[in-house]
């Protein structure tokens, strides 16, 4: 698809080596942070859309994709100074926060951590430890068994080492809050998420994620004890989380706007980019006047 | 698999039906064994030959599991229950005495509500029971993960396949205290047993029912058992809790924490094991 951008940058901070896409027409800065068990590219078909009013970046979160895989730190906090570090040596010091699923949980410990580099933040189809995440891992309570098994330990990685195919197309299809029309992410796009996942020190570091969750929830309960001050826009799949995203980020910030895309399982960024564009868009234009100056 | 006990003969049995495969031995009143995931009857080696001395001494293969039949359906507990109820029958015992351990404790438990005229002394060793005031606290717990990954349907069956061995030990040792219990001939023949088709989902379905299991022990506990039960567990498992939570399904509960002990009671712990339950069945 030639709106796609595949062009990745390389860029070394303190503890990392990052790659990401930028794609910078206009001026707004905002970063986007995908999910899990994804890549940036998660974002392929919303960068095209945005960069004409922003100027976007895509980083691989640490541990996926072409970014480093480090032996620990993937507590969210760690993650979110990961990130940050990033960011400045962009030459970048005040952004929009857009996060999808596991990357909305390091787009909150950003935006709690940092308020006021933070413009805007933009928390699609995720959830939060201590703000509602946990019923989502609760299977007596219609929560999913993937958050026990992939915090398991070593035998996670035995398990799925070789069948990440399997393990992708699994989630991304999953029959609750999987995609709405299966074939708006190709055999290929997965595929691609799935060598992505077989690299040495990627099943560890995914999975790390959720080994990390005890932290950031302790880490959350603190930090959600101030609501976040900046402008901030909840996105919900009708196929996916719903008004969860919502109820959740209310928790935690004070500003709160919300937006459901119809027609779309979790993945929103690639099954309904237009819509998810055009929510974004319109959100940062109605909220940039009210924008604190920095 | 050509495991064997000195004294024991092997009998596939018909039991409504399905086969289930029978290992039987010893003198005395029947006495029915019913092990756990990831096992076979081969979990009670160890203790048989000693209850054998005083016992008509049946284990089992559950429904799902090493020689016995694994058909699409019936793996709530009642069902199993059913299958080894069917067994005893079929041996000519009316009246048995029933120990079960892990999965098969639930079994166990499910089989004394279901058959209160047959069942005359019931052991649980190490586990939660459906129907249990904490059950559903219980799915919350790191400790018991593998509950929601086994429920989750078709999925782990392509997961485990072919790594059954690193699954099996894994398993066990994660949740064993005495690391020296099983020998590695014996992981070997729990993986084995686990990998013959049709055994990967016949466990897994054990826990699949659990909703229903949970619902049927709510409404058995609504009348006590009145049948002595014994109730032990590891005292780094559920040992500290397990008195408690048998009271609420029956009136005549005793037992409490082996020491040094976490989940595989009678590979750990065999010479206290076997002591404790004939003494409670001489009792």
């Amino acid at each position: 698809m030639n709106t796609e951008i595949d062009v990745y940058e390389s860029l070394r901070t303190a503890d990392m080596r990052f790659a990401y896409q930028r794609a910078r027409s206009g001026e707004i800065p905002i970063v986007l942070l995908h999910g899990w068990p994804q890549t940036s590219r998660a974002w392929r078909r919303l960068l095209p859309l945005l960069s004409s009013q922003c100027d976007v970046v895509v980083p691989d979160l640490p541990g996926f994709g072409y970014t480093s895989k480090p032996e620990s730190g993937f507590d969210k906090k760690t993650i979110a100074r990961r990130v940050r570090d990033l960011v400045q040596a962009l030459g970048l010091s005040r952004v929009a926060l857009a996060g999808h699923d596991l990357g909305g949980h390091v787009a909150y410990a950003y935006a709690a951590q940092w308020p006021e580099e933070v413009s805007h933040f933009i928390f699609i189809e995720s959830s939060l430890p201590s703000f509602g995440q946990e019923e989502a891992m609760d299977v007596s309570k219609g929560g999913s068994w993937h958050f026990g098994f992939n915090m398991a330990g070593d035998i996670s990685e035995e398990l799925v080492r070789g069948r990440e195919y399997l393990f992708v197309d699994h989630f991304m299809r999953r029959e609750k809050v999987g995609l709405y029309d299966s074939e708006s992410v190709s055999t290929a796009d997965i595929e691609y998420y799935a060598r992505a996942l077989a690299r040495p020190g990627a099943l560890r570091s995914s999975f790390s994620y959720y080994r990390t969750l005890p932290i950031d929830r302790v880490d959350n309960r603190t930090w959600g004890q101030t609501l976040l001050p900046m402008p901030t826009l909840a996105v919900g799949a009708e196929w996916g989380y719903g008004g969860a995203s919502a109820q959740t980020v209310r928790r935690v910030a004070s500003d709160v706007q919300e937006a459901l895309i119809e027609r779309s399982g979790h993945y929103i960024p690639e099954e309904r980019p237009d819509e998810l564009a055009r929510v974004i868009l319109d959100f940062l234009a109605k909220s940039h006047s009210t924008a604190p100056l920095v | 698999m050509s495991m064997t006990l000195d004294g024991f003969r092997h009998r596939m049995v018909r039991s409504g039906d399905v086969n289930i495969h029978a290992v039987i031995g010893g003198d005395g009143p029947p006495l029915v064994l019913l092990h756990g995931f990831p096992q076979t009857w081969w979990e009670w080696h160890k203790i048989m030959p000693s209850l054998a001395v005083r016992h008509t001494v049946v284990a089992i293969d559950l429904r799902g599991a090493g020689h016995s039949d694994c058909p699409q359906t019936g793996y709530d507990k009642a069902t199993l229950a059913g299958d080894v109820h069917g067994v005893m029958e079929a041996l000519g015992f009316d009246r048995y005495a029933v120990c079960g351990h892990d999965i098969g404790a639930m079994v166990a438990l499910a089989l004394a509500f279901m058959h209160r005229e047959a069942v005359t002394h019931l052991a649980i060793l190490d586990a939660p029971m459906p129907g249990w005031s904490e059950w559903e606290a219980l799915f919350t717990d790191p400790k018991v993960w593998h509950f929601a990954f086994h429920m989750k349907r078709d999925l782990p069956e392509r997961l485990l396949a072919g790594r059954e061995y690193d699954y099996v030990s894994t398993f066990i040792f994660d949740r064993a205290f005495d690391h020296g219990a099983h020998a590695a001939e014996d992981v070997e023949l729990y993986a084995r047993a686990l990998a013959q088709p049709g055994n990967t989902r016949g466990g897994l379905e054990w826990y699949r029912t659990f909703p229903t299991d949970h619902t049927n022990a709510i409404g058995w506990k609504r009348q006590p058992l009145t049948i002595p039960v014994l109730a032990l567990g590891g005292d780094h498992r559920y040992g500290p809790r397990i008195v408690a939570m048998l009271k609420e399904f029956a009136t005549d509960v005793s037992g409490g924490s082996i020491a040094n002990c976490a989940h595989w009671l009678p590979e750990e712990r065999p010479g206290e094991i076997a002591d404790a339950v004939l003494k409670f069945l001489a009792g």
